[in-house]
């Protein structure tokens, strides 16, 4: 029975996890409309129902699918088409780590709704996140193109210089509470209070591990601000320009892929993960028990995969006004931010918030 | 009997990947079968119940120091006529023969070696972190001073000082 569970969620999240590129793509470019007063793209439709325009993701997947896929002739051809496959592999593989419901009693089975639970906790998903780089890198280096391997270049310099400061940002939420585990970490957040009123989130707890954590995911997954690799100013568009078609959307759906798994962690780690404020998992079972019986617990899966799913939302809708809000960062000033400012201030993030652990646990 | 043929294909399978980063010519090559080499390892730990060890394994070295190396090797970006041609000569020859013997010994001993067991559930990071940080926390300290000698060795020997006789003269290309 487990396993049959344990499909089924994988499926549901792979299916999400694909579905978020297209549809991203649509809300980046209507919320860049918004935010630059146009109208943004609301023609394409279905049957004549437009829908804000939602059929769009469809004509550009249908468009993209039917392209000509050109093989440039001096590319290294075993790593240029191997390449864009690793950025989606990486990002639905880190999306697995996530936990979309709390451990329940379904049909008689107990079962936690997460994909991949190890010992090593979330740092799993780090494994997942730290080899995704070598999409860009090798996408880079094997297209024999001098602004492709800059780009590339760049995007393996930045993912080294912000992997550090993102990794120490967690400590403090580690030492917080005690475990790696994030069904724990979900469950420790719902289940007590900061000040008696306060939902106990780690935004909370630990706020500037919370924006070092921010800003480190978007240099990760290459956003705007951070989006050196492309550069199109500079670098044309870097690591992509001699991509073309299906294999160029490839490393959208990573990214997009990336940037949802990034915005799940985040959910799990600070924002109380697929729980509801106030209400704790056992306070919803006892709501719904009553009126659906044994479907209850089905019921409340169901809503803790929606909170989740609108928590991330959020998360992305974040990114993307962040996109066409800041301008991009020249390359000297986005090293000096990573070395300079955000690293030592992780270092001393964590270290106030062991000193402020260690003096409570002794007193 | 499951778990023998895995670790088995697991561990060929590894070999060849560190076999393949010593005798392919390109760089990039050797750089991507060597993160192949360190993925499989991880697999054969999560395979025997170490998930912690494995998850190490990839964010270390797969994860960031593989990607330094691809760093340097894609910044050289050495043409691959301009790479040393490799000779055979009777010295690898001689050395391959007098490796065999030992290579024997070690895989009687390995064949007979069991692989322990490691129930995952019960091993927790309070654990490593005990015996990483309490038991073990002199010679862990020690080995941080042996990397930290080292590296600064390295940059000792890679920096060029103003009036060192290992400076260049002006105008060389070389060491550039």
């Amino acid at each position: 029975m487990t396993i049959i569970f344990s499909i089924i969620v994988f499926a549901m999240v792979l299916i999400v996890g694909f579905h978020v590129a297209p549809l991203m793509t649509w809300v980046e470019r209507r919320q860049c409309a918004f935010i630059q007063r146009r109208v943004g793209p609301n023609r394409v439709g279905i049957f004549g129902f437009t829908l804000f325009g939602l059929g769009q993701p469809i004509a550009d997947a249908v468009k993209l699918l039917f392209k000509e896929d050109g093989n440039p002739s001096y590319v290294q051809p075993f790593f240029y088409f191997i390449a864009p496959l690793i950025p989606p592999v990486t990002g639905l593989a880190a999306l697995m780590v996530i936990p979309f419901g709390a451990q329940d009693t379904f049909f008689g089975t107990v079962f936690s709704p997460q994909v991949l639970s190890v010992g090593a906790g979330f740092l799993l998903f780090f494994a997942m996140s730290s080899m995704s780089v070598y999409g860009v890198t090798l996408a880079g280096w094997s297209s024999n193109n001098k602004y492709s391997l800059l780009g590339g270049l760049r995007a393996s310099a930045q993912m080294i210089s912000y992997e550090l400061g993102m990794g120490l940002s967690l400590i403090p939420i580690v030492l917080i509470y005690q475990t790696l585990d994030l069904q724990q970490i979900v469950y420790a957040q719902s289940h007590s209070y900061l000040f008696g009123f306060l939902p106990d989130w780690g935004i909370f707890r630990a706020p500037v591990s919370f924006f070092i954590f921010l800003i480190t995911i978007f240099a990760e997954t290459n956003r705007l601000p951070f989006d050196l690799a492309e550069g199109e100013a500079e670098l044309i568009a870097g690591f992509l320009v001699e991509y073309g078609g299906m294999r160029w959307s490839l490393f959208f759906l990573g990214e997009y892929a990336m940037m949802f798994a990034f915005s799940g962690l985040i959910s799990c780690l600070f924002l109380g993960g697929y729980s509801l404020p106030y209400l704790t998992h056992e306070s919803l079972i006892h709501i719904v028990q009553p009126i659906l019986g044994s479907f209850g617990s089905i019921a409340v899966f169901l809503i803790e995969f929606a909170t989740l799913i609108v928590k991330m939302s959020i998360i992305m809708l974040i990114f993307v006004q962040v996109r066409f809000t800041v301008p991009r960062f020249r390359y000297d000033q986005l090293m000096k931010l990573g070395w300079v400012t955000i690293l030592p201030l992780a270092l001393i993030n964590l270290f106030v918030t062991a000193l402020v652990l260690g003096y409570s646990s002794f007193k | 009997m499951i778990m023998t043929v895995t670790l088995t294909i697991l561990c060929l399978l590894l070999i060849l990947c560190f076999v393949t980063t010593s005798i392919i010519p390109t760089p990039v090559g050797a750089c991507a079968s060597l993160i192949g080499g360190f993925l499989l390892l991880s697999f054969i730990y999560g395979f025997l119940g170490a998930h912690f060890a494995a998850v190490i394994q990839i964010i270390v070295y797969a994860g960031a120091i593989m990607v330094v190396f691809v760093f340097v090797v894609m910044l050289l970006n050495v043409p691959t006529q301009d790479l040393p041609k490799v000779k055979i000569s009777l010295a690898d020859i001689l050395s391959i023969l007098l490796s065999i013997p030992v290579l024997i010994l070690v895989s009687i001993k390995i064949l007979n070696w069991q692989a322990p067991m490691i129930d995952s559930q019960n091993v927790e990071m309070k654990d490593i972190a005990r015996k990483m940080f309490i038991d073990y926390l002199w010679p862990f300290e020690l080995i941080s001073f042996l990397l930290l000698t080292a590296l600064v060795a390295a940059i000792t020997v890679a920096h060029k000082n103003k009036g060192s006789r290992y400076m260049l003269k002006e105008g060389s290309d070389h060491g550039r």
